[in-house]
C-alpha cells in the first residue's frame, strides 16, 4: 500500500493540514486571476438572445391578410439592433409554421431589404430615429417589435424587463389597422393590450 | 433565517420555468420564456438546467390550465410531491416523505414570508389561499435547502410568488363553482399609483365543498374564508425599486375534532369544534442593484395570527427582517451574504387536551449566512460552497450550522449533471417541548388495557433538544435527449438522526377515576430514506406536449416510541397531456397513481384522472369546464394526525369557472 505524506501526520495534524490547505486554495483562488474563466459558457443564455427568442415564438402566433407573406420565407428584419443584430441570425434557416426565416438588416428608410420585411425589430439605439423607417412601412402589414417600451405609435408590440424578466405589450389598434391578427394565447400573455 | 427575495433563489438556484436543458432557447415556449430572469445587473439570463438541486416551476399559467382551485391541488402536478387530503380544507403536503396533516421538513413561503407555524411545526394549507391568477409561480426545491432558507428546510422549499402589481393592471372578476358546493369568487383591480409605482387591490371569498364524510354517522366539514389584500411595486430610482404587500383574512371551519376525555363514559368521541381563524400580515422589500453588479436586498415582514378550536387556542405575532448582500463577482466567485432577526409573541390559553407551559412566550432567532458560487472552465463547473449559523432559543446548541456544497456540471449544452452534500435541521417546536397533549385514552378491560383502571395518556413537557438532523446526499441529471424530449432525474440518500421519539413512561399519577400517565419527548429516533424522481416532457408539436413523472422512495425507519403516521407512498406516477385545439381552446388530461400508504395511517392506493377544457371566448373572457378525480365516485387520502379531525373522502367533482378582464 503507498503511503502519502499525510498518512505520516496524526490523525488529527492530518486532519488540520487538510482544512488549512483547502482554505489556503480557497483564499488563493479568490485573489487569483488564474482561475478566472471567460464569461462564455454554453449554461447562460444571454438577454439579447431571449429577446430573440421572443420575436421568433411570436412569429408563430401572427396571422396576415390574405395574398400578403404568402411566400415561402418569413422576412425578420433588424433596425439599429446592435450587437442583438448576431443573435438574430439565429434565427436564420429556422422554420416558423410552413415558412422559412430569413434575417434581413435594415440601415435605414431607404434601404431596398424593408421592403421585404414581414417583422420588424427596432432595437434601442433606433428609438429616436426609427419614425422614418416605421413611416416607410405605413400601410404595409409589417408586425413592428421595439426593443423598449418607447410608447411611440406605430409600434405593435414592444419587450420591456419587468420583475428581471422580458415582458411584453400589445398595441392591438396598430395591428388592427394594419389588418395582421394576433392569436389570444399571445395576447393573454401580454402584460398589457391596448385596444 | 428566511430567504424569501427572489434572489436568494435565483443566486443559488437559479430560476426559471425550464424543466429542461436550454440547449436550445428557441424551442421554449413564450410561456417558459416569460419565466427566465434575466439578472438585471449582470443581465443575464439564467436557467435552472444548470442549477445543483433537484428544482421544479408551476407557472400561473400551468396553475389556470390545470384547473385546481387550491395550492396543495396545483402541488400535486410536481414530481417528488406527496399530496394527502383529510377534509375540504385540510393537507399534508411534503416531499421525500414523512407526510401528515403539519408535514415538519418542508418549508413553505408565501412572497418570501414563511407560512410554517412554530407551534406544532408544519404548515395549515387552509390559510394558504391566494388569488391563484395573482400567482407567477411556485418553485418548489425538493432537497434540504437550509443554507440560504434556513431551519426546517429539511426536506424541501416551497416558494410561492405573486405576480409584480406592473402585471396586474386593470380589472378581474373570476368565479368557479363545484359539484361539491365549492363557491370561489376573486375581485381584483390594478392599476398605476404615479410614473413609477403600480398598485393592485384584491377581494377573495371562497366557500369549500362540502365532502363526504368516512364515518357516516358524522356531518360534513366545511369552510367559509375571506381575504382582502394589496400590493404595490414601485422603482424608486433607476437602480432600486420596492415592494409593499399587505392582507387581512378570517375563516370559519366546521369541523369535527376527535376528542379523548378522562371521563367515564366518553372516553373518546367526536365534538362538534368550529375553528375560527383570522390573520394579517405586511411587508416590506427594498432592492438596490449597485452599478458594479452587486445587490442589496432588505425585507421586514409582520405577521399576526389567531387560531381558536377545542383542543388549542393561540395568537401569535412575528416581526422578521432580512438583510441580503450580493456581492459583485470577484473573478469566478460569486458570493452572497445574509442575515436576520426574527421576534415572536405567542400566547397561548390551556384547554382540556393541550396545556402549553408558559402560555406566553417571546422568542428571538437570528442568523447569518454566506454561500459562494465558484465557476469554472468557462463557467460549465461551478462549486457551490455555503453555510447558514443560527442561533434559536429552541435549540439546544447555542449555534446550529447548516452547511452545503453542491457541484453542477454542463457537459455541453444538452446535458448537465449536479450532486450536492448538505446538512439541515428542524428545530423542535413549543408543541412538543413546552406542551402536555392529552393524546389518548385506553378505556379499562379493552384489549390494549386489560386493566380494571383508565389509563389517560399525556405528553410531558421537555427541556430543550438537539434538532432533528438531516444529512442529505443528492445527484441528478438534466437533459435534452431529442430536439423534443426533455428528462430531470434526480437520486437521494437521506440521513436522520435525532428525529423525535416518545420515551417510556416519565409520570404516573391516580385519581379517583383514571391513571394518568405522562410520555416524554424526546429525539432519539431514526431514519434513513433514497430514492429517485424522474420528469419528462414530450413535445410531439408546437400544440401538443406530454408530461411523465415517476417518483419511488424507500424509508427505513428506527421510530422509538409509537411509530408515527409519517410513511410516504413507495411510488407515484403521473401523465399529463395539454392539447391546444386551436388558438382560443385547450384540453389538458391529466392521470395520476399513488401507492398505498403502508403502517399508520395506512390508505389504498388510487388512480384519478382529471381533465380541463378551457375556452378563450374573447380576448377578456375565458371560461373552463373541469372534472377532477374521475375515476371513482371518491376516495381517501388521509393520514392519521395527532390534532385529530374527521376525515373526508375526496370526491368526484365537475367544475365551472370564467374570469373577466377589463
Amino acid at each position: 500500500m503507498t503511503k502519502t505524506i499525510l498518512s505520516y501526520l496524526s490523525p488529527m495534524r492530518r486532519g488540520f493540514t487538510v482544512v488549512t490547505a483547502v482554505m489556503f486554495m480557497y483564499l488563493v483562488s479568490l485573489n487569483s486571476s488564474l482561475l478566472a474563466a471567460e464569461n462564455s459558457g454554453v449554461s447562460q443564455v444571454s438577454e439579447s438572445q431571449l429577446r430573440v427568442a421572443y420575436v421568433f415564438n411570436f412569429t408563430k402566433f401572427i396571422t396576415w391578410p390574405e395574398g400578403v407573406n404568402t411566400d415561402d420565407f418569413l422576412s425578420v428584419c433588424t433596425y439599429k439592433a446592435g450587437p442583438a443584430y448576431s443573435d438574430f441570425l439565429q434565427l436564420n434557416e429556422r422554420v416558423s409554421g410552413a415558412q422559412t426565416i430569413q434575417v434581413l438588416d435594415v440601415q435605414n428608410a431607404q434601404d431596398n431589404n424593408l421592403n421585404l420585411c414581414d417583422f420588424l425589430y427596432i432595437g434601442s439605439a433606433g428609438a429616436s430615429t426609427k419614425d422614418s423607417v416605421l413611416d416607410a412601412l405605413s400601410g404595409r402589414a409589417v408586425l413592428t417589435i421595439s426593443e423598449q417600451a418607447l410608447q411611440q405609435p406605430s409600434v405593435m408590440v414592444s419587450l420591456m424587463i419587468v420583475d428581471n424578466k422580458i415582458a411584453f405589450e400589445v398595441d392591438l389598434q396598430e395591428l388592427r389597422k394594419n389588418a395582421l391578427t394576433v392569436s389570444s394565447y399571445m395576447l393573454r400573455l401580454a402584460m398589457q393590450v391596448y385596444e | 433565517m428566511i430567504k424569501g427575495s427572489n434572489v436568494a433563489l435565483a443566486s443559488m438556484f437559479i430560476s426559471t420555468a425550464v424543466a429542461a436543458s436550454e440547449a436550445s432557447i428557441f424551442d421554449l415556449s413564450l410561456e417558459d420564456l416569460m419565466t427566465i430572469e434575466v439578472n438585471s445587473v449582470a443581465r443575464r439570463a439564467q436557467s435552472i438546467a444548470t442549477a445543483a438541486s433537484a428544482i421544479y416551476v408551476i407557472t400561473g399559467e400551468d396553475i389556470t390550465r390545470s384547473g385546481v382551485s387550491t395550492i396543495p391541488d396545483a402541488l400535486r402536478m410536481v414530481p417528488g410531491i406527496q399530496v394527502s387530503q383529510f377534509d375540504s380544507n385540510k393537507w399534508g403536503v411534503s416531499t421525500r416523505g414523512f407526510n401528515s396533516r403539519l408535514a415538519n421538513k418542508l418549508l413553505v413561503l408565501v412572497d418570501g414570508r414563511t407560512v410554517y407555524t412554530p407551534t406544532f411545526s408544519g404548515v395549515y394549507w387552509e390559510n394558504v389561499d391566494l388569488v391563484l391568477e395573482d400567482i407567477d409561480r411556485i418553485e418548489v426545491i425538493r432537497g434540504p435547502g437550509a443554507t440560504l432558507w434556513g431551519s426546517n428546510a429539511v426536506n424541501g422549499v416551497i416558494n410561492i410568488t405573486t405576480k409584480s402589481a406592473s402585471q396586474t393592471k386593470g380589472s378581474l372578476i373570476s368565479s368557479r363553482l363545484d359539484s361539491t358546493g365549492e363557491q370561489v369568487f376573486n375581485i381584483r383591480n390594478g392599476g398605476a399609483l404615479s410614473d413609477s409605482a403600480d398598485y393592485r387591490v384584491f377581494a377573495k371569498f371562497r366557500k369549500a365543498g362540502e365532502l363526504e364524510p368516512v364515518y357516516s354517522a358524522l356531518d360534513s366539514d366545511s369552510l367559509k374564508t375571506g381575504r382582502i389584500g394589496f400590493r404595490i411595486d414601485g422603482q424608486q430610482t433607476e437602480s432600486s425599486n420596492y415592494t409593499l404587500q399587505g392582507e387581512i383574512f378570517q375563516s370559519d371551519v366546521y369541523q369535527d375534532h376527535f376528542q379523548n376525555l378522562p371521563d367515564v363514559p366518553n372516553y373518546q368521541q367526536y365534538i362538534k369544534s368550529p375553528l375560527d381563524q383570522r390573520g394579517s400580515n405586511l411587508l416590506s422589500r427594498w432592492t438596490h442593484n449597485g452599478d458594479n453588479g452587486s445587490v442589496l436586498t432588505t425585507q421586514f415582514f409582520y405577521d399576526s395570527t389567531y387560531r381558536k378550536e377545542v383542543i388549542q387556542n393561540e395568537s401569535r405575532k412575528t416581526y422578521d427582517l432580512d438583510v441580503q448582500y450580493q456581492l459583485a463577482p470577484i473573478n469566478q466567485h460569486h458570493i452572497v451574504v445574509g442575515g436576520g432577526y426574527r421576534f415572536e409573541r405567542h400566547k397561548t390559553k390551556d384547554t382540556n387536551e393541550l396545556m402549553i407551559t408558559p402560555n406566553n412566550l417571546n422568542s428571538a432567532l437570528s442568523n447569518f449566512y454566506i454561500q459562494d458560487e465558484i465557476r469554472f472552465l468557462d463557467e460549465k463547473l461551478a462549486l457551490i460552497l455555503g453555510s447558514k449559523f443560527e442561533h434559536n432559543e429552541f435549540s439546544k446548541k447555542s449555534i446550529d450550522i447548516q452547511p452545503n456544497v453542491r457541484i453542477s456540471y454542463a457537459l455541453n449544452e444538452n446535458h448537465s449533471y449536479w450532486a450536492a452534500v448538505s446538512k439541515a435541521l428542524r428545530t423542535f417546536s413549543r408543541g412538543e417541548r413546552d406542551a402536555q397533549l392529552h393524546f389518548t385514552t385506553l378505556p379499562p378491560f379493552t384489549e390494549l388495557n386489560p386493566t380494571p383502571l383508565t389509563f389517560v395518556g399525556f405528553t410531558k413537557s421537555i427541556a430543550s433538544l438537539d434538532p432533528e438532523e438531516v444529512i442529505s446526499y443528492e445527484a441528478g441529471y438534466r437533459g435534452r435527449i431529442t430536439p423534443k424530449l426533455s428528462v430531470d432525474i434526480a437520486g437521494y440518500r437521506n440521513v436522520y438522526t435525532n428525529l423525535r421519539s416518545t420515551h417510556e413512561l416519565e409520570g404516573f399519577t391516580f385519581t379517583p377515576t383514571y391513571a394518568k400517565i405522562q410520555l416524554s419527548i424526546g429525539n432519539q429516533s431514526a431514519a434513513v430514506t433514497k430514492g429517485v424522481e424522474l420528469a419528462a416532457e414530450y413535445n410531439f408539436s408546437p400544440t401538443w406536449k406530454l408530461n411523465a413523472s415517476y417518483s419511488y422512495i424507500d424509508m427505513d425507519n428506527r421510530f422509538v416510541g409509537p411509530e408515527p403516521a409519517t410513511k410516504a407512498p413507495r411510488n407515484q406516477f403521473s401523465l399529463g397531456s395539454q392539447f391546444s385545439i386551436d388558438d382560443s381552446r385547450s384540453l389538458g388530461v391529466w392521470l395520476r397513481y399513488v401507492d398505498r400508504i403502508p403502517g399508520v395511517g395506512a390508505t389504498p392506493s388510487y388512480t384519478e384522472l382529471d381533465f380541463s377544457y378551457l375556452w378563450s371566448v374573447s380576448q377578456n373572457l375565458r371560461v373552463g369546464l373541469i372534472g377532477r378525480n374521475l375515476l371513482d365516485s371518491n376516495h381517501d387520502e388521509f393520514l392519521a394526525e395527532f390534532l385529530s379531525t374527521a376525515p373526508m373522502f375526496v370526491q368526484r367533482t365537475f367544475a365551472v369557472q370564467f374570469s373577466l378582464t377589463f
